[in-house]
């Protein structure tokens, strides 16, 4: 029911309250300090009086006389009033509120931070999917860099050929915000050559990745579950992996990888294209290294 | 028969504790089952009803909900909480030793009177 403390209505009758009954209603709250609760007092106790009228009509009273005899039975408004007062104390009213407000603003906060921390890339693709053209190394070649290396190693997959051309290392800052700040990254920057059909890209990923220290880093992204029965057992799912990572199915790209340890001496990329195995090392001790 | 207003004030708690451990109750309810009751003997101004019951609210020994009478009707029941069925055993306890005590204190005046 929502009934306003200054609706001047009887909602049985249709009928204007008497000015007895809102003068009865005005004295009562007057001594209700915390203003809130007033709609909520009044309607219970208006819902008393006018059973309370009802009532005394069944006895024989007529409605005016029944009005003022439910009005005398209720007491004396003021002190009413003021016993209801110490009942609806303003201070915890107003802490209760205060709470529920404080409650809610955590709550919108913690909501905004979890949807920002799903990364979009710059052409607002889902996280874990990545466009080549605008991706170019010198792109990444930025404050946040750690190191990055060239290299010149081939593997041959079917009739595919996958030339790793360049590690970059870097350092994740706010932005990479689903990740630890302050750890480290590194993308692999690869051309693809050979021909195929959109199905066969899927395929062209590596099935996983492993460093120095055996250290295996796997992938998030759940397109590469049908690929499960064809990997090795030993190795890990690949949602299971130490390390989380993306990748683009372009013929030139990039892999991210998070969890990146620096010192690491080299990278294993392994493909396992429908059982067939194909792998190459990228050592990070050789090659041109490029001082940001 | 009038009461003091203390001895009506220290029991009202129990008495409506007691109505709501049998079945939720609505505050005209109460008023008139207390009347009935009592034979009349409790009679009280009945708006003091509304503030008990909100004190007890706001401790936890009741808690309320609202039904639909109607589009424009709601009415506001009381249901006893654990912590009140408690709190009513507790009062129950305390009433029986103190009208006993009473009781002891009152019964040689009251056969000096003829009462007894």
């Amino acid at each position: 029911m929502n009934r306003n403390a200054n609706d001047r209505t009887d909602p049985v009758t249709g009928k204007g309250r008497s000015e007895a009954v809102r003068a009865f209603f005005d004295n009562v709250m007057q001594e209700v300090k915390f203003s809130w609760d007033h709609d909520e007092i009044q309607a219970e106790l208006e819902e008393h009086i006018l059973e309370e009228c009802a009532y005394l009509e069944t006895k024989g009273l007529p409605a005016k006389e029944a009005e003022t005899e439910a009005l005398r039975r209720m007491g004396d408004p003021r002190s009413l009033g003021k016993l209801l007062n110490t009942a609806h104390q303003p201070w915890i009213g107003r802490l209760w509120l205060l709470t529920n407000t404080l409650l809610a603003v955590m709550l919108i906060v913690f909501v905004v931070n979890l949807y920002g921390i799903r990364e979009m890339d710059e052409e607002g693709l889902p996280f874990g999917w990545a466009e080549a053209e605008n991706q170019g190394v010198m792109e990444l070649l930025a404050e946040d860099t750690v190191f990055h290396v060239t290299c010149d190693e081939t593997l041959h997959l079917e009739q595919y050929q996958i030339c790793f051309t360049d590690v970059v290392c870097f350092r994740i800052t706010d932005e990479d915000s689903i990740y630890v700040k302050g750890d480290y990254g590194i993308y692999l920057f690869y051309e693809r050559t050979g021909e195929g059909g959109e199905e066969a890209i899927t395929c062209l990923t590596p099935a996983f990745f492993r460093d120095d220290q055996g250290r295996t880093l796997a992938w998030n992204a759940p397109w590469l579950d049908a690929e499960k029965d064809d990997w090795d057992p030993s190795q890990p799912d690949g949602r299971n992996g130490v390390y989380g990572a993306t990748y683009s199915a372009s013929k030139m790209g990039r892999f991210r990888i998070y969890g990146f340890t620096p010192g690491t001496k080299y990278i294993d990329v392994v493909y396992d294209f429908f059982g067939q195995r194909a792998s190459c090392r990228l050592d990070l001790t050789k090659g041109e290294e490029v001082i940001v | 028969m009038k009461f003091d207003k203390g001895l009506i004030g220290g029991s009202s708690a129990l008495l409506v504790l007691s109505l709501l451990a049998e079945k939720d109750c609505y505050g005209y309810e109460i008023i008139r089952t207390l009347e009935e009751r009592s034979d009349e003997t409790f009679l009280y101004n009945e708006g003091t009803l509304y503030p008990i019951l909100h004190k007890l609210e706001s401790r936890g020994l009741v808690i309320s909900y609202k039904e639909k009478l109607d589009s424009s009707r709601e009415r506001k029941y009381y249901q006893i909480t654990k912590a009140g069925l408690s709190q009513l055993e507790s009062e129950i306890e305390q009433w029986e030793t103190f009208s006993s005590s009473v009781n002891k204190v009152i019964l040689g005046i009251k056969i000096a009177l003829g009462c007894v």
